[in-house]
């Protein structure tokens, strides 16, 4: 059925088109939203990469491979977002977040807000590595062609966005507890 | 204090917690954006598809050099018309980017525990339970050094790796987890009969090796793209078992190739040695480069 929408819109048909992405829509927009952080970020990246696939769409040759296509663009286009981003904020200090920062029951070990400050330092590529890991759920074969790298790539790099995550979320720690901010 | 596992617990948790749909005036509007967009042409699509690699690139740019000094040449020295009344230009030229960035953060042989970019020369592992030193040129790096695997990558080759990993077991097939299959031995001959029997892979003939001391048998494997199994298009290869850090499982999907050795170390282990690219079509330019590396490595103490 996806097959038969894919190749119609392949053949310039726009209907087929958004019938096949408003299926898609909401799980590429909490994609986008968990790399980016942002909801307006994460909605412009989710238009870039629908307008993209549509424009490319005839480069796509198998459309059995759509969804993982689609996938890829998106976080590529992520990552670029996040990368202009990040060069524009590089010289602002990051500020606490607003609110209290109690811990929680989500771990017993880090709140939230230790979470998000510490995610929100890693590059844009370790950001989406764990987006795709445990958020999609994707195995490190389906990293690995998501992001165009080998698996033992993919499994390394993860390897190190954990590492860079703990990392993070200790310095966080460290900060607030220096800081006089409730860690 | 966490741990990654501490970590790895809690992420898949935290980042379900969040905004699942997209409002309609951002979808409508990307549906806006959609009908005044034209679709290119094919054509145009394709020729850009093969990935640019630094190799690549550099044949552009000589190509394109060349190019430009043969009309330049052309247009200034014909001998039938000598009046243009302007000498020749100086063609320009560009030479090809002498090597990748480079960063005077460089991991000295003296720092096995270093990892990233590795100084040219003979270099000792810091972590890994079965240890060995390697040689590598000028481009490489160490990314990973931890109890369970090393992996060596070339700074231009994104898709490439070679990797070191001890104490390979096969990963349950179905369902396809990385879990150890039930009923396969850990020997070098049980892991290569195994691997060669998958109906999954296309393999070559197993042959014997001789890596830095171990004795082995060295195979290139890559999934039969016909196959279907049971792991979402990949074939589930090896797992570890125990407490040696980074043992998540192994497997090979239609984009990768692979070179494995798997090489008797004693005492009950085997060292399995990986060369491993995306796309396919990168393999054999990688295995020329790759293959002295892996020859200089040394197990014996």
């Amino acid at each position: 059925m996806d097959r038969d929408l894919v190749e119609a819109a392949q053949h310039g048909d726009q209907e087929a088109y958004v019938d096949l992405v408003r299926a898609r829509a909401d799980h590429l927009f909490a994609i986008a939203q968990r790399i980016l952080r942002d909801v307006d970020r994460a909605e412009d990246a989710l238009q870039d990469a629908l307008v993209i696939a549509w424009r490319d769409l005839r480069a796509l040759r198998d459309p059995g491979r759509f969804d993982a296509w689609l996938r890829r663009l998106l976080v590529n286009v992520c990552l670029a977002q996040a990368t202009r981003e990040r060069r524009r904020t590089a010289h602002l200090r990051v500020l606490p977040i607003d609110g209290p920062a109690a811990p929680d029951d989500i771990a017993g070990v880090v709140d939230r807000d230790q979470l998000e400050r510490g995610f929100r330092r890693l590059p844009p590529d370790q950001r989406a590595l764990l987006v795709l890991y445990h958020f999609v759920g994707y195995s490190h074969a389906e990293i690995a062609e998501t992001l165009d790298i080998p698996v033992g790539t993919a499994r390394s790099r993860l390897h190190h966005a954990h590492r860079a995550m703990r990392a993070a979320v200790e310095a966080d720690a460290r900060t607030g507890i220096l800081g006089g901010r409730p860690a | 204090m966490t741990t990654d596992r501490d970590i790895e617990r809690i992420l898949g948790r935290w980042l379900a917690d969040g905004p699942l749909e997209v409002s309609d005036r951002a979808f409508d509007e990307a549906v806006d954006r959609v009908r005044r967009t034209r679709q290119r042409p094919a054509w145009r699509l394709l020729w850009r598809q093969p990935p640019m690699t630094t190799p690549f690139r550099l044949a552009a740019v000589a190509a394109a050099a060349i190019l430009v000094a043969v009309v330049g040449i052309s247009l200034t020295a014909r001998p039938n018309d000598p009046g243009v009344g302007v000498g020749p230009t100086p063609t320009p030229t560009q030479e090809p980017s002498p090597s990748p960035t480079r960063t005077p953060n460089l991991c000295q042989p003296s720092e096995p525990r270093c990892t990233g970019l590795l100084a040219a020369g003979v270099h000792s592992t810091g972590a890994i339970i079965t240890p060995f030193t390697f040689e590598v040129p000028d481009g490489w790096s160490k990314p990973l050094d931890v109890s369970g695997s090393v992996n060596l990558e070339p700074l231009d080759g994104p898709g490439s790796l070679i990797g070191v990993i001890p104490d390979w077991v096969v990963a349950s097939q179905d369902p396809c987890t990385s879990a150890p299959e039930p009923g396969v031995g850990r020997t070098v001959a049980d892991l290569v009969s195994w691997l060669t029997a998958h109906p999954g892979l296309i393999a070559t003939v197993p042959e014997p090796a001789l890596i830095g001391g171990l004795d082995g048998q060295v195979v290139d494997i890559r999934k039969d793209p016909d196959w279907t199994g049971a792991c979402d298009g990949a074939v589930n290869l090896f797992t570890h078992t125990g407490t040696i850090d980074d043992g998540g499982s192994w497997d090979i999907n239609d984009s990768t190739s692979m070179r494995l050795w798997f090489l008797d170390g004693g005492d009950g282990h085997v060292v399995n040695i990986i060369i491993e690219t995306t796309p396919i079509g990168a393999f054999d330019p990688f295995v020329d480069v790759a293959t002295p590396i892996v020859e200089s490595f040394d197990f014996t103490p």
